[in-house]
């Protein structure tokens, strides 16, 4: 073999170890993107059935403010009937402009449920309700988490596939851009329920 | 965004402070080299004329460039290696935490859902968490080599101090550290600095003498060499390691907001700290002296101090100056309490009783019993005594356990303190039936579980123990820690002292507390290792030493009753990292001087009880001494 084989076979071997490390580092930070998705259709789910729980607590002690509590159960149904939609049809606009509506009449009506709740000491003294503020404020700061996890992601993908020769591998075996979360409403909507006791 | 540009900026910072190290280490092989050239230089001169570099030995910089990269590389591997395998959860028990698997109320959840959260936020593993029980400071560390093995550990009172933003912020600040590989960097830099200061002990070594009181020649010449270049270098290496760590923490504050991408929670933790210690300090009217390499230089506090000023780091994270902030217990959390406060004891159990009866089922042997029973007799009278219920069969109980055996005059004593109790004489033929390794468990148990009774009642056990020791005339050593540590369970809760403290070894306290430390142990060399005097010095000399650095160790002083109290809250004072590690010098000075490892009967006595005073876990060597209790004694009331 001569010395330009040599080299060719060298350049050759270097060649495909950078593809293969370059391939599964994209694979890789494209399972963290799906991770992140996942969680936060996992902690919304948790939220939309925390919500009843708390709803169901307060009964006991203000019954007779029933309107706030059907409001709060109204609210979340509607949400939750959104999010399955959005669920089954993604991309559409559609299903997604109802969510964040639902989202919005959700979220003024918990608010209207926390100013109840601060308004009755015993209710708030509640063990059980405390137990469930502390769950649905949680919850509130996974999702919260995870968006942001999820754009981190999104963004160091993004500068993965975009940089010169990984470009090249990315275009080869369809690595498409990952589209950012980004929030349709106001601060102030995206902001979560302040659940604080 | 800020926190980007502050990350950046402590990265480059750190690494420039490596690249120091690199250069220190360089300029240690340099320097030894050249004081050796110039030592060989000047004293070849005096035996030959025309001295040339040629007539060095052979390999003269090859050997000594060898020996202070083998020291300080070497050590450093070494210690790596010891460091590596203590674990996080080994460090988070041996300061006293709990690993909270199973929250007990809101506070703990909400601490389980916050790790929760930042695991998320990070994209870290999850660590495990433990909770400092006793520690009213708020506080937080990380620890465990890689990310996949880390604990996070949480005082109690940064779970009662902070609101839920804040306590989010310190836990974001520990899985800063995580994420950005401090706690490895912590524990090699560590290391590195433990190998700089072989060379210096190296250099002490040389010019020690021989058996003879004579120096061997090159030593005495060499030896000053290593030690000069050593010390400094080793000096060097702390400030260098204390500014890459004051770096780390910056970096790890800045983490801690990209995290949360909010300012408010870490800054009101830090602000809440900042109160904290401002006011310990001012209470303290602390003088702070740091006992250097024998007080040979006072260098500024700043330059060793491993975290920033809390001015600057509270001004970096809100990006102009702020105030302290008062740190009161929230209400939120106060109106838990009264529901479900398990008892202090209830926690230290499971740690304490480590040892499972098959461990100790062969070792009474070796130890002497009040009189020859069989297992099943004993295991009899535990189950009898286990079935204890009410109070007053509690008291008749513990009195028992703690009055002199044979004493006549404290028989008389417990008689008249158990009056009108049926099944008292009943209940002292129990106790009687106890080997001496289960005695004192058994003690610890009863006062866990007479803790739950309101105040009055306790106090009024505690005077009823102090009627039946003295009625014999005379107050011995054991009775005296007996008596203490029911106080210290019994009594009145003292507010535990905001002790925040960056300082991690006894040797830094001020000379005052250390003082107390040195009568304490004083106290206790009456009956550790074996109730000696002789030994009983020797024990003492060998614990003090550790931290008397530079100076002599002040000769033991036995203190009188007053002072052994007063000593003991200084003690009990002591920042909560520091505690279990003046238990493990104890028993370790102990186990040395006593025969096959195996400590005489008033030492373990002694030891477990200063362990208690201290709320201490229960080392394991000191364990094995002991009869574990059935579990389920525990838990009944």
């Amino acid at each position: 073999m001569s010395t330009t084989q040599i080299t060719a076979w060298i350049i050759l071997a270097v060649l495909v170890f950078w593809a293969v490390g370059a391939y599964n580092r994209l694979v890789r930070l494209r399972n963290v993107i799906g991770n992140a998705f996942a969680q936060i259709d996992v902690q919304l789910k948790r939220r939309y059935d925390l919500i009843p729980n708390l709803v169901e607590v307060a009964r006991k002690y203000v019954a007779h403010e029933r309107d706030t509590l059907e409001a709060v159960i109204a609210a979340r149904n509607q949400a939750k009937a959104a999010a399955d939609l959005a669920r089954a049809r993604p991309g559409s606009a559609g299903p997604v402009t109802s969510l964040s509506m639902a989202e919005d009449v959700l979220g003024s009506a918990m608010g209207r449920l926390m100013a109840l709740v601060e308004a009755y000491p015993e209710l708030k003294a509640d063990q059980s309700l405390r137990e469930l503020a502390e769950e649905l404020t949680s919850t509130e700061n996974k999702v919260a988490f995870s968006r942001q996890l999820f754009n981190d992601a999104a963004f160091d993908y993004n500068v993965a596939a975009q940089q010169f020769p990984t470009r090249l591998l990315a275009a080869l075996f369809g690595f498409r851009e990952a589209a950012m979360l980004q929030s349709t409403t106001s601060e102030a909507e995206r902001a979560p329920v302040r659940v604080q006791l | 965004m800020r926190f980007r540009d502050q990350q950046q900026e402590t990265r480059q910072a750190t690494l420039r402070l490596l690249a120091l190290f690199a250069l220190l280490l360089l300029a240690l092989v340099l320097a030894v080299n050249a004081a050796l050239l110039a030592l060989w230089w000047g004293l070849a001169s005096l035996v030959w004329r025309g001295v040339a570099l040629s007539d060095l030995p052979p390999l003269f910089f090859e050997t000594n460039s060898a020996v202070v990269l083998l020291f300080v590389l070497g050590g450093c591997w070494v210690e790596t290696a010891r460091l590596r395998s203590g674990g996080g959860a080994h460090v988070a028990e041996w300061a006293g935490g709990r690993e909270l698997l199973d929250p007990r109320d809101v506070t703990e959840r909400r601490l389980l859902n916050i790790v929760d959260e930042m695991t998320l936020a990070t994209g870290l593993p999850r660590p495990r968490v433990f909770l400092l029980e006793h520690e009213d400071a708020i506080n937080a560390f990380a620890a465990g080599w890689s990310a996949g093995e880390s604990v996070v550990a949480v005082t109690r009172g940064a779970l009662q101090r902070l609101t839920r933003d804040e306590l989010q912020g310190l836990v974001a600040h520990e899985f800063g550290h995580i994420h950005n590989g401090d706690l490895r960097l912590h524990m090699v830099l560590l290391a590195l600095v433990w190998g700089l200061s072989l060379v210096h002990g190296y250099g002490r070594r040389l010019m020690e003498t021989d058996e003879n009181d004579r120096h061997a020649f090159p030593g005495v010449v060499i030896g000053p060499v290593f030690l000069g270049a050593g010390s400094l270098g080793w000096l060097a290496g702390r400030v260098l390691q204390a500014a890459v760590s004051r770096q780390r923490e910056l970096l790890a504050d800045a983490s801690a907001v990209q995290f949360t991408r909010s300012r408010d929670g870490l800054g009101g933790t830090l602000r809440k700290i900042w109160h904290q210690v401002d006011s310990r300090e001012a209470a303290l009217h602390r003088v702070q002296v740091h006992l250097l390499a024998g007080q040979l230089l006072q260098a500024p506090a700043g330059w060793l101090a491993t975290h920033p000023p809390l001015r600057e780091r509270v001004r970096r994270v809100y990006g102009r100056g702020m105030l302290p902030l008062e740190a009161p217990t929230l209400p939120a959390v106060e109106s838990d309490e009264p529901v479900r406060s398990p008892p202090v004891t209830a926690m230290v159990a499971p740690i304490a009783y480590a040892v499972p009866m098959s461990a100790t089922s062969e070792t009474p042997a070796t130890l002497p019993q009040p009189r020859p029973l069989s297992d099943d007799d004993e295991r009899e009278a535990i189950d009898r005594l286990g079935r204890v219920h009410g109070p007053g069969e509690l008291r008749a109980v513990l009195l028992a356990l703690i009055a002199t055996p044979g004493s006549q005059r404290e028989r008389r004593a417990w008689r008249d303190e158990t009056r009108g109790l049926s099944t008292a004489d009943a209940l002292r033929d129990e106790v009687k039936k106890l080997s001496r390794a289960a005695r004192l468990p058994w003690i610890e148990l009863l006062l866990a579980r007479i803790a739950r009774a309101p105040l009055h009642d306790r106090q009024d056990v505690v005077e009823a123990a102090r009627r039946v020791m003295a009625a014999d005339g005379q107050v011995r050593p054991i009775d005296r820690l007996h008596w203490l540590a029911l106080r210290h369970r019994l009594g009145e809760a003292r507010p535990p002292s905001p002790n925040a403290s960056a300082s991690n070894d006894l040797a830094d306290l001020p000379e005052s507390a250390l003082m107390q430390v040195a009568r304490f142990t004083a106290f206790l060399s009456r009956l550790v290792p074996d109730g000696e005097l002789e030994t009983g010095t020797a024990w003492y000399q060998a614990v003090m030493k550790r931290w008397v650095r530079g100076a002599i160790v002040p000769a033991p002083e036995l203190p009188d009753a007053d002072e052994v109290a007063q000593a003991l809250g200084v003690v009990q004072g002591l920042p909560w990292m520091l505690r279990p590690v003046l238990v493990r010098a104890w028993l370790e000075a102990a186990l040395a001087a006593s025969p096959m490892n195996r400590l005489s009967d008033g030492a373990a006595d002694a030891l477990r009880l200063a362990g208690l005073l201290l709320d201490s876990p229960l080392p394991p060597e000191l364990a094995r001494h002991y009869i574990e209790l059935p579990a389920e004694f525990s838990s009944g009331t």
